[in-house]
């Protein structure tokens, strides 16, 4: 059960919308919670070439895009979430309506039918592995008025 | 499309014809012995295989169709798109040899969706319906999706729909199955307005009167049915074309208007949200002032370009407003019923009530309005912001003042937030759509442009956006098909301007109707075309993908099955080509785009269309 709400509240805060501004009250409680996930300090060791491989070719770029920039999903790198919280999202999807547990939108669940643990720390790598964008001002394009 | 009668049938009809003429005589309510008599400009070349002969004209007639070609002139239409058929031939020939093919000028579509579609885009930008001619039957068909899209979008377009009215006519089995007898009930409910009319005085008065409910808001389609004989028929000399002045917009009841002020001025933050309130270009000013006005923050849903995106009042957060003010905003349930939560008021005005058809759902869930005013936004606003000033005291103005500046303060860190999220993925292959726009903004910038898709949101958020074709908002119906026509027919409206149209293009809408890039390049529309190529029917792959791993079923491999657009990929460029379009692609390197964009903008500076096949990430 204590597993069970843990899941339930990642998905409904980071779930929410990774990268989405939102209000500073859910983003103070993500941070909170991402806090206490890092501590937990269980982020397992992955393979980032095999990583990108993987989150290719299960199109998690449909979403997330190929570096993880977000687009209809959430923004995943640079600095993805804590392992943890990674790993509960992507196993338990977003349940958009609790009341009929469907996921209509959002984040689908990936059972391990489609991925396994080893890649799940495999993809987590990938995603730690993506750099820092370059800032605005230094890109021209984005440096002008 | 051919209706493929014989010379028999067409020999028959001559006396029918003839008969038909000297009964409209009788009939005229417009006949006009005073008038000037306009000389007939003689026949048809009466070649046409399917089309009946026309009869010769007699000394005191002329063609139908000519008479038609005059009251389109009248109503100042400057286009007619249409896929060719027999049933309207008439109007073909009447338009280039009487007409000069000017005003209108006849435009050669492949599809009669795509025509539709071209005429939305051009409504648009120029403010007005161009002509679209279609087979009653098998092209109204084809052209209801875009029938559709410019009912959902307020738009007027203003259709001519051949049709063999009288079975007695109907002397083969084609012309059976290209004929019905209430052709417009196919899409009766997607028209503001349709007719069937007996005769050419009828028709007279039903094209004029389409016309005008069209251009009365809310604009919308409407449809009027041509005979395939009597428009080919002759008509006395003495018709004259009806006269018709445009009625003004409704606009909201004063009394409601200056409550609406009150609560406005009184509240402490009220927000503006806007769907497609700007008609005209006058709606992006008005919404400027009321906003000014009040230092109120807006929310501009783009359905058209509303309001400048770069204004420091652009940005509102609708859910912490105690009042809220929705102008022409469409989809406000949600806004409504958590405003109602948290004891804030709701205003709107809308012509939504004036639209009286109930079948498809573009009316949305029922909004719980406070201050519903039924009414034009565009044309309430001077009303509106006329009793806001008259409300306003010194001590509100303070008030205002400073909530305009943490407006501003906001307004400037989303932009400075766009920028950060847009950096993201930059050198990313397949190019990002930020980084594609942003190449696109960086050469267009010091142009007078104007941007005719509507699907990515990176303009949005960071291009200067400020008149009204900068932006022209995306499909009424949402649905695929749309944008290539559109932007074809808008660039066609922006040509006579100067303007440099450019437009992102989807690729699964593009497979849609991509004959009308041989109407560009036929008609020398210039355009230029940057694909947002995902190689994927995007939207449906995210859905399709979803239920499969919901369900726990199937494989990585089969949930693309359906809605992926390779193997192989399309070669958008040789596409292009091949309809005498110039292009270049695929291009998948970021950096390789600025010198595609620079020859397509030289191209196109030249009055041609041009294609830059860019192959780009998901969204």
């Amino acid at each position: 059960m204590k597993t069970f709400f843990s899941g339930t509240i990642i998905v409904m805060l980071v779930g929410s919308g990774i990268g989405d501004p939102g209000s500073v009250g859910s983003r103070f409680l993500v941070s909170s919670f991402i806090a206490s996930l890092r501590a937990q300090g269980q982020t397992p060791a992955g393979n980032a070439e095999n990583g990108k491989a993987v989150f290719l070719k299960a199109r998690c770029f449909s979403c997330h895009g190929t570096v993880g920039q977000g687009g209809p999903g959430g923004r995943l790198a640079p600095k993805p979430v804590p392992f943890a919280a990674f790993r509960t999202f992507l196993r338990q999807g977003k349940v958009n309506s609790p009341a009929t547990n469907r996921n209509w939108a959002g984040m689908p669940p990936f059972s391990t039918k489609f991925l396994s643990d080893a890649d799940l720390a495999d993809i987590y790598a990938y995603l730690t592995s993506i750099p820092e964008p370059p800032a605005p001002a230094s890109i021209p394009l984005l440096a002008q008025p | 499309m051919s209706d493929g009668k014989t010379s028999i049938d067409r020999r028959g009809f001559l006396k029918g014809a003839t008969a038909g003429a000297a009964g409209f005589v009788a009939q005229s309510a417009f006949a006009d012995a005073q008038a000037p008599a306009q000389a007939p400009q003689g026949g048809t070349s009466g070649s046409n295989e399917s089309a009946p002969a026309p009869p010769t004209p007699a000394a005191n007639e002329r063609p139908a169709s000519d008479f038609m070609v005059d009251v389109f002139k009248s109503l100042g239409i400057e286009y007619a798109m249409a896929m060719p058929a027999g049933n309207f031939a008439g109007i073909i020939e009447s338009v280039v040899h009487y007409g000069g093919n000017r005003n209108p000028e006849w435009l050669t579509c492949m599809n009669e969706e795509s025509s539709v579609e071209m005429a939305i885009g051009y409504a648009k930008i120029e403010g007005k319906p161009a002509l679209v001619c279609a087979h009653a039957t098998v092209g109204l068909q084809h052209a209801a999706m875009g029938i559709y899209d410019a009912w959902c979008d307020r738009v007027p377009v203003y259709m001519m729909l051949g049709n063999t009215q009288d079975s007695a006519e109907r002397n083969d089995p084609i012309t059976w199955v290209h004929s019905a007898n209430d052709p417009c009930a196919l899409v009766r409910d997607m028209t503001k307005w349709d007719d069937n009319p007996i005769s050419m005085v009828g028709w007279a008065d039903a094209a004029v009167r389409a016309y005008r409910i069209a251009m009365t808001p809310p604009y919308g389609p409407t449809a009027v049915v041509v005979d395939e004989h009597r428009h080919v028929s002759n008509i006395p000399a003495t018709f004259r074309v009806p006269s018709f002045a445009m009625p003004a917009a409704p606009q909201g009841a004063i009394e409601a208007v200056r409550e609406a002020a009150k609560l406005l001025v009184a509240a402490q933050n009220p927000v503006i949200i806007t769907g497609m309130h700007a008609r005209t270009p006058a709606g992006i000013a008005l919404l400027v002032e009321l906003a000014e006005s009040l230092q109120a923050g807006v929310i501009d849903r783009k359905r058209r370009m509303n309001f400048p995106t770069r204004h420091p009042l652009n940005v509102g957060q609708a859910g912490q407003a105690d009042v809220v003010l929705a102008l022409e905003a469409g989809y406000i349930t949600g806004d409504a019923r958590a405003a109602r939560q948290r004891n804030a008021k709701v205003i709107s005005i809308s012509t939504n009530e004036l639209f009286l058809k109930s079948n498809y759902g573009d009316q949305f869930r029922f909004a719980e309005i406070d201050l519903p005013i039924t009414g034009d936004a565009e044309a309430t606003l001077p009303t509106l912001i006329d009793e806001v000033k008259k409300q306003i005291t010194a001590d509100r103005r303070r008030v205002f003042q400073e909530r305009g500046a943490k407006i501003a303060e906001a307004n400037k860190a989303a932009f400075e937030r766009a920028k950060q999220e847009a950096a993201l993925g930059w050198e990313a292959s397949p190019i990002s759509t930020a980084r594609l726009s942003m190449e696109l903004w960086n050469q267009i910038r010091n142009e007078d442009w104007s941007l005719v898709t509507g699907w990515v949101n990176w303009p949005l958020r960071l291009w200067n956006m400020d008149k009204h074709y900068h932006y022209i908002g995306r499909s009424g119906g949402e649905a695929i098909g749309y944008h290539l026509p559109a932007s074809i027919g808008a660039a066609l409206a922006n040509r006579k301007h100067g303007r440099l149209t450019v437009a992102i293009q989807p690729d699964g809408d593009f497979m849609v109707a991509n004959g009308a890039l041989w109407t560009a390049a036929h008609h020398r529309i210039p355009l230029l075309i940057v694909m947002q190529n995902n190689r994927a029917y995007h939207q449906d792959f995210m859905d399709a993908q979803r239920i499969a791993l919901v369900r726990n079923r199937g494989s990585l491999e089969t949930m693309a099955i359906g809605t992926e657009i390779t193997n192989p990929n399309i070669d958008y460029a040789k596409l292009a080509q091949s309809m005498g379009v110039a292009a270049e692609g695929p291009i998948t390197n970021p950096n390789d785009l600025a010198g595609a964009i620079r020859r397509g903008i030289a191209v196109v500076k030249r009055g041609e269309p041009y294609l830059i096949d860019a192959v780009t990430q998901p969204r």
